[in-house]
């Protein structure tokens, strides 16, 4: 027992030791706890110094919120851009320092944040000193202490108002391009470099006949190339994904099944992922493309037809320089196009004399836009000469009256001009013929009506002088008688007047002719003038007639005079055809025959005498010597001219020469009446 | 002269059958001018003229042709034609058929006065 007084005693004595050495111990612990707690607090005032020290040395606006959200500090840059106090920041959620826009967001955030624990992050704009809102990004993050309770917040805001703005501007410069793109009217399309469709815009689907955008992403663009053309667009579409920029020109088939004719313009386009697509614009081409193919087969028709038309063409410019000759042109003058080409060329196809003048008119029409017409002398290659040909051109205008272009043909008019000369000649034989036979038809015709008045003057005279040398004189018979003298002195003066014109006509040959023939010029000759006098003229030219020997021109005289004779005696015929019959036939005793008949007036019995007297006439103009010339003319050849009333209405006119030389003219019967 | 010869005169040119009755009744002579045959054939002078100056180229009747009208009638008058044609072949012709003489218009007073003198007393 006293044993276990004894432990118990030493027990209790060590724990009473034990207790001792624990509480020095606890003793010094507490002090050393003391001390520590001193070092701790002098470090956490040191951190806290560091820490204010790099909050303020932070390149951003910094804050530090209580656990509640509420602003405890902030560092001098805040105070700074906004201009606040500490004690005004504090009050934030009243002011306007977050743009009132972002405020409800930037409370909400916060709310949440504060709830949850979570570190937040959000944009918005906060104002500076100046009133100017910038854009901030604010991140706040917790502080924890080891048991994980929120101590604080610390919040940085960074100024990214330039990234804001850059992207702002970005937006809306990609909003303007996705509209320029959504709108355009052609197709916009970035195809990858298998082909497959990544993108098109609505006009692309509508070019394809696709009733949205999205029934044609993803396709392969390769499918709707039509088989002529896929290998040759896949070969582009591979060149351009590799690099290069190009265009072509395909067809591709409509999902309607319609066919298309586009024009691709494309230039490489580099993907985020690295890869290459193409980017495109495609445009519709195929009305374009018949417009073309319809304007080069105008064109091509055209220019067939001005080369093969068998007239010369040209064109110039506005300031008169040849632009095209057709081909008859140039081998017609045997220049190279070249050589005739530009301003001035032409005037080397010109007869040296022309030159000037042409020239001159060129430019003049050149300035005034009038209408070219010139007749020149041009180079004719085939016979190395210069023939006559008619120039002309005519101006092209625009709306507002200048010239775009000239136009022109040449005619040969060489063959025409001759056969106008020579026919001008022939009328003027003819006419001068009409007037004048030979000398001595005519000297007796101005023989007899000058004859007739110089018979007055000399027996007037005759009077005048027995009736003054009368006892007594017969004063008054005198005076009567000098002024029939010189009454008839002025009539034989009027018809010396009327003769001035006349002249004497020289010997004329003859010829073997077809009587005929001649009367078919005869014939073409006055169609115009029967026609203007409404003759219906019916030939009737027998074909097994004889050659005669004759004047030509005479005999064509003489069957002109009969149609005028015969057409003037029809002018006055409105109730029936004017008809003239002209006939050519065999006579009797080798002889031929041409008959004149018309429908005209007729012949009075009292006129059938004299009308093939010189200066006698039934018409009111005209000197009355075409009948009296034309039997002279024929009974010179050897025949006989007559003319009678026929049985109806209107008169014949023939006469009949032989088919042999005439003989001798001494067989003319001259005044058959006298 | 108790009483005058009656001369007639046939043209048809009226300044003749103006001027030449004045001369011939300066001449003397009784005159009577016709501007046709057929008118003077119709006339009651016919028998009574003396001389007929007569025109050759007549509208109608010819002169040559009155000639022969004439003596078909049995009327034996003298004649002097006259012509305003220069024709001289056709006076033989006409003096061989009978005619006294044949003038040539402008003819002179003298030359009409010597024709109707051998006419009028040939008669």
């Amino acid at each position: 027992m006293s044993e276990q007084k004894r432990i118990g005693k030493q027990l209790d004595q060590l724990v009473a030791e034990r207790t001792r050495e624990l509480a020095e111990v606890n003793e010094a612990l507490k002090k050393e706890l003391a001390v520590e707690r001193q070092r701790t607090e002098a470090a956490r005032r040191a951190i806290d110094q560091d820490s204010r020290l790099i909050v303020g040395s932070i390149p951003g606006l910094v804050s530090v919120l209580t656990p509640t959200g509420a602003v405890e500090a902030v560092n001098d840059q805040l105070v700074e851009y906004c201009g606040q106090t500490l004690e005004e920041l504090k009050q934030w959620g009243s002011t306007d320092t977050v743009h009132p826009d972002d405020l409800p967001g930037v409370m909400q955030m916060l709310t949440q944040a504060l709830a949850s624990g979570e570190p937040y992050d959000f944009e918005g704009r906060l104002r500076r000193f100046d009133g100017a809102y910038r854009w901030f990004q604010v991140r706040a993050l917790p502080l924890r202490d080891t048991n994980g309770t929120i101590l604080r917040w610390y919040a940085l805001h960074t100024d990214i108002d330039e990234r804001k703005r850059a992207e702002d501007a970005l937006r809306h410069s990609e909003a303007r391009l996705r509209a320029i793109v959504e709108t355009t009217p052609e197709c916009v399309h970035v195809i990858a470099g298998d082909g497959t469709l990544l993108s098109v815009n609505a006009a692309g689907a509508a070019m394809a006949g696709a009733p949205s955008v999205d029934l044609m992403l993803g396709r392969n663009f390769y499918d709707f190339v039509t088989p002529d053309d896929r290998e040759r667009y896949r070969a582009f579409n591979e060149s351009v994904c590799a690099g290069q920029k190009g265009l072509l020109e395909f067809h591709i088939v409509r999902m309607d099944g319609e066919r298309r004719h586009l024009e691709t313009h494309a230039a490489p386009l580099r993907n985020d992922d690295g890869t290459v697509a193409q980017l495109g614009v495609a445009r519709d081409i195929t009305a374009r493309k018949q417009a073309e193919a319809r304007l080069h087969e105008s064109e091509r028709h055209l220019r067939q037809l001005t080369e093969t038309i068998p007239v010369m063409l040209w064109s110039a410019t506005p300031d008169g320089a040849i632009d095209y000759c057709n081909a008859r042109f140039l081998e017609y003058t045997g220049f190279d196009a070249e050589q005739v080409m530009g301003r001035g060329g032409f005037t080397k196809l010109l007869h040296p004399d022309d030159v000037d003048r042409t020239v001159q008119e060129w430019l003049s029409c050149i300035r005034t836009g009038a209408s070219f017409q010139v007749e020149v002398r041009k180079f004719h290659a085939a016979d190395a000469t210069y023939r006559w040909c008619m120039t002309n051109a005519r101006p092209l205008l625009d709306e507002d009256g200048r010239i775009l272009k000239w136009y022109g043909t040449v005619v040969d008019m060489h063959d025409w001009r001759q056969a106008q000369e020579e026919l001008r000649h022939t009328q003027e034989k003819l006419a001068y013929m009409m007037r004048v036979t030979t000398m001595g038809e005519l000297t007796a015709s101005i023989a007899h009506e000058v004859n007739q008045p110089l018979s007055g003057i000399m027996t007037n005279a005759g009077t005048c002088l027995r009736m003054l040398a009368a006892d007594p004189p017969d004063v008054a018979g005198a005076c009567e008688t000098a002024r029939r003298t010189i009454r008839d002195a002025s009539r034989a003066s009027d018809v010396i007047e009327r003769l001035r014109a006349l002249f004497t006509g020289k010997e004329l040959t003859t010829e073997s002719m077809d009587l005929n023939e001649a009367t078919r010029e005869v014939i073409a000759l006055s169609m115009n003038e029967l026609q203007r006098h409404r003759v219906m003229l019916r030939p009737e030219l027998a074909d097994d007639l004889p050659l005669v020997t004759a004047n030509r021109v005479q005999l064509q005289q003489v069957i002109l005079n009969l149609l005028r004779n015969a057409a003037d005696a029809m002018a006055g015929v409105d109730d029936g055809p004017r008809q003239l019959l002209i006939r050519t036939e065999r006579d009797e005793g080798d002889r031929v025959r041409l008959t004149v008949q018309d429908v005209g007036v007729g012949l009075e019995p009292h006129v059938m005498d004299k009308l093939f007297q010189a200066f006698f006439t039934t018409k009111s103009s005209g000197m009355g010597i075409g009948l009296s010339v034309s039997r002279s003319i024929i009974e010179k050849h050897g025949g006989r001219l007559w003319g009678e009333p026929n049985d109806g209405p209107g008169a014949t006119f023939a006469f009949s020469i032989p088919r042999e030389p005439a003989r001798a003219t001494d067989a003319a019967p001259l005044m058959r009446h006298s | 002269m108790v009483q005058r010869s009656l001369v007639s005169v046939v043209d048809d040119d009226e300044s003749v059958r103006e001027s030449l009755p004045d001369l011939l009744r300066q001449f003397g002579f009784a005159v009577q001018a016709f501007s046709s045959a057929e008118e003077f054939l119709a006339s009651e002078f016919v028998s009574q003229t003396n001389c007929l100056i007569l025109d050759i180229a007549l509208v109608g009747m010819s002169g040559p042709d009155l000639q022969q009208e004439l003596t078909r009638r049995r009327q034996a008058i003298p004649i002097v034609f006259i012509t305003a044609h220069g024709d001289k072949t056709v006076r033989p012709r006409l003096l061989a058929l009978g005619a006294t003489e044949c003038l040539f218009k402008p003819f002179s007073d003298d030359a009409l006065l010597e024709a109707l003198t051998k006419a009028l007393g040939t008669r």
